[in-house]
C-alpha cells in the first residue's frame, strides 16, 4: 500500500547500506539501539552555493538521515546543514538554499524544522503526508522501497544518487 | 465517542502558575520585578507569553528587542512545540503550590537543542502537524482530510483564545471512530520515561487481538520487558488507574494536539 514495516524498513535500509558499500558511495547506519525506530541511514555531503558575505560562493556541510517514522508507516527524510564556522541554517536559510521558488506559506506544510525522532534535537524534515501516496504512484514493484524513498525525495534536497544504483539487480 | 464532558471540561481548565524573570545578562538599569501568570496545561509557550515577553522587553537592550525568545527551567530550555502541562510535569517541580519559576531569554537561541518555533504561523503548522499525524493513527487520515480549512482554523483558534465549546465543536469529530467502528485503529501516544523530553512511539491497537478493549494494564504489559516493568502511568499530573481502558483515555486525556502524554514508571525485574 505504499507503506512499509520497520522490520522491512530495516532490511531494505541494510540492503541499501550494501549497494553504497558496492559502489563506494558512503552511506552510513546509525543505530542508537535495537528498538524501533533507533536505526537509521546517514549522508554527509558539501554542497557550494551563493550567499556568503557579500555574495560570495559558501560551502554547506549536509548531513542526511533517512528515519522510519511510526506514525506513518513511511521512511522520513531528515537533514541539518552547517556553515564553514559550524554554525546552523536556520529555517529561512534552508528555505532560500532549497526551496527559493516557493511560497513561504506552502513551505509550512513542506519542509519545517522538527524534533528528530531518534536524537531529539531540532533537524529539518520533509513531512511525510504524502509519502505513501508517492511511494506507490511512483514506485514501480520496487523491492527496495527505501531506495526508492530517496530517489523520488533526495533531490528536493539537493540529495542526488547514483544511476548506478537504481541498476543494481542483485538484491532480492 | 467522548460523552464524559465533566472530564473534557476538568483537562481543559488545568492550570499552572507560572513566575517569569528576566535574564540577569540582558537586563539594563533596574532589575523589574517578576511577573506572575497562572497558563492553561494545554497550551504552548510562545502562545500564553505576549505579555511576559512585552513587560520585560521594557528592561532589555535594544539590540535584544527582537531576538528569538526562549525560556529555561533550571538551566533545562523549554520546547517551545510541547505542551506546557507535559514541561511541568516531566520536570517535577515542587508538589506544593509555589509558582514555576522560569527566566525568559531574549538572546542566544539554543539553535542545537531548541526547534525554534518564534511565529504564531510555525506553531499553527506544527500543530496542524500533529493533529494530522493523529488521524494517521486513528482513522488513516479520513477524518482531518475531510475537514475543511474553516475546521483547521476553528480548532487552531479555539486553542489560541482557550474556547472550550468552540474547540470541541470540531475536535469531537477526531474523537469518534470512524464509520461503523468501534474504537480507533491505533492510539496516538507518546512514552515518556526518562524525565527527560524523550519519548517513545510504538502502534498501539485498543483491542486486543481477541476483540477487548485494551486497558492501561495490558499498555503497561506491552511496554514491560523480561527486565523492566512498567508499574504506575500519569499524564496531566493525575496517578492513571490501571483499569481505565485505552479508547476512552484517547478520547477524555489527550491533549489539543490529539495525542496521549503518558509519563510511564518503570521497575527493574
Amino acid at each position: 500500500m505504499g507503506d512499509l514495516s520497520w522490520k522491512d524498513f530495516l532490511s531494505q535500509a541494510k540492503q541499501f547500506l550494501e549497494m553504497s558499500q558496492k559502489l563506494g558511495d558512503n552511506w552510513m547506519l546509525e543505530q542508537k539501539d535495537s528498538n524501533e525506530p533507533n536505526t537509521y541511514l546517514k549522508y554527509r555531503q558539501k554542497i557550494k552555493c551563493q550567499g556568503g558575505k557579500d555574495n560570495s560562493a559558501e560551502l554547506i556541510s549536509v548531513e542526511y538521515h533517512v528515519v522510519f517514522s511510526v506514525s506513518y508507516q513511511v521512511p522520513m527524510l531528515f537533514f541539518q546543514a552547517h556553515r564553514s564556522d559550524g554554525s546552523l541554517l536556520d529555517l529561512e536559510a534552508i528555505w532560500r538554499l532549497f526551496m527559493p521558488e516557493s511560497k513561504a506559506s506552502d513551505l509550512h506544510q513542506i519542509l519545517t524544522q522538527m524534533d528528530h525522532p531518534v536524537l531529539f534535537r531540532p533537524f529539518m524534515a520533509l513531512h511525510p503526508c504524502r509519502t505513501a501516496e508517492v511511494l506507490k504512484q511512483f514506485g514501480k514493484p520496487s523491492s527496495n522501497q527505501v531506495l526508492t524513498f530517496i530517489s523520488l525525495y533526495g533531490p528536493h534536497v539537493q540529495l542526488y544518487l547514483q544511476n548506478a544504483y537504481g541498476l543494481s539487480q542483485d538484491f532480492t | 465517542m467522548a460523552h464524559d464532558r465533566e472530564v473534557l471540561r476538568m483537562i481543559w481548565e488545568g492550570q499552572i502558575g507560572i513566575c517569569f524573570q528576566a535574564d540577569r545578562d540582558e537586563i539594563v538599569g533596574i532589575k523589574p520585578e517578576p511577573f506572575y501568570l497562572m497558563i492553561s496545561r494545554l497550551s504552548y509557550l510562545p502562545l500564553v507569553t505576549d505579555k511576559v515577553r512585552k513587560y520585560f522587553s521594557r528592561y532589555i537592550s535594544a539590540e535584544h528587542q527582537d531576538g528569538a525568545v526562549w525560556f529555561d527551567f533550571n538551566g533545562t530550555p523549554l520546547r517551545l512545540h510541547y505542551p506546557i502541562g507535559v514541561l511541568y510535569d516531566l520536570l517535577h517541580p515542587e508538589e506544593d503550590s509555589t509558582p514555576w519559576c522560569l527566566t525568559i531569554h531574549f538572546s542566544k537561541f539554543p539553535e542545537d537543542t531548541l526547534v525554534k518555533l518564534n511565529s504564531k504561523e510555525l506553531l499553527e503548522s506544527h500543530y496542524m502537524s500533529c493533529l494530522k499525524e493523529a488521524d494517521v493513527l486513528k482513522h488513516r487520515g479520513l477524518v482531518i482530510s475531510a475537514m475543511q480549512k474553516k475546521d483547521h482554523n476553528q480548532l487552531w483558534l479555539g486553542l489560541v483564545n482557550e474556547k472550550f465549546d468552540q474547540f470541541w465543536a470540531v475536535n469531537r469529530r477526531l474523537m469518534e471512530p470512524y464509520g461503523d467502528l468501534e474504537s480507533f485503529k491505533n492510539i496516538p501516544l507518546r512514552i515518556y520515561t526518562d524525565d527527560d523530553f524523550t519519548y517513545t512511539q510504538k502502534l498501539i491497537s485498543p483491542i486486543s487481538v481477541g476483540g477487548q478493549k485494551k486497558s492501561l494494564a495490558d499498555l503497561m504489559a506491552e511496554l514491560s520487558t523480561p527486565v523492566r516493568k512498567a508499574v504506575g502511568c500519569r499524564t496531566h499530573g493525575i496517578d492513571l488507574h490501571e483499569e481505565t481502558q485505552l479508547q476512552w483515555m484517547s478520547e477524555h486525556l489527550s491533549y489539543p494536539d490529539n495525542f496521549l502524554h503518558l509519563s510511564v514508571d518503570y521497575k527493574d525485574v
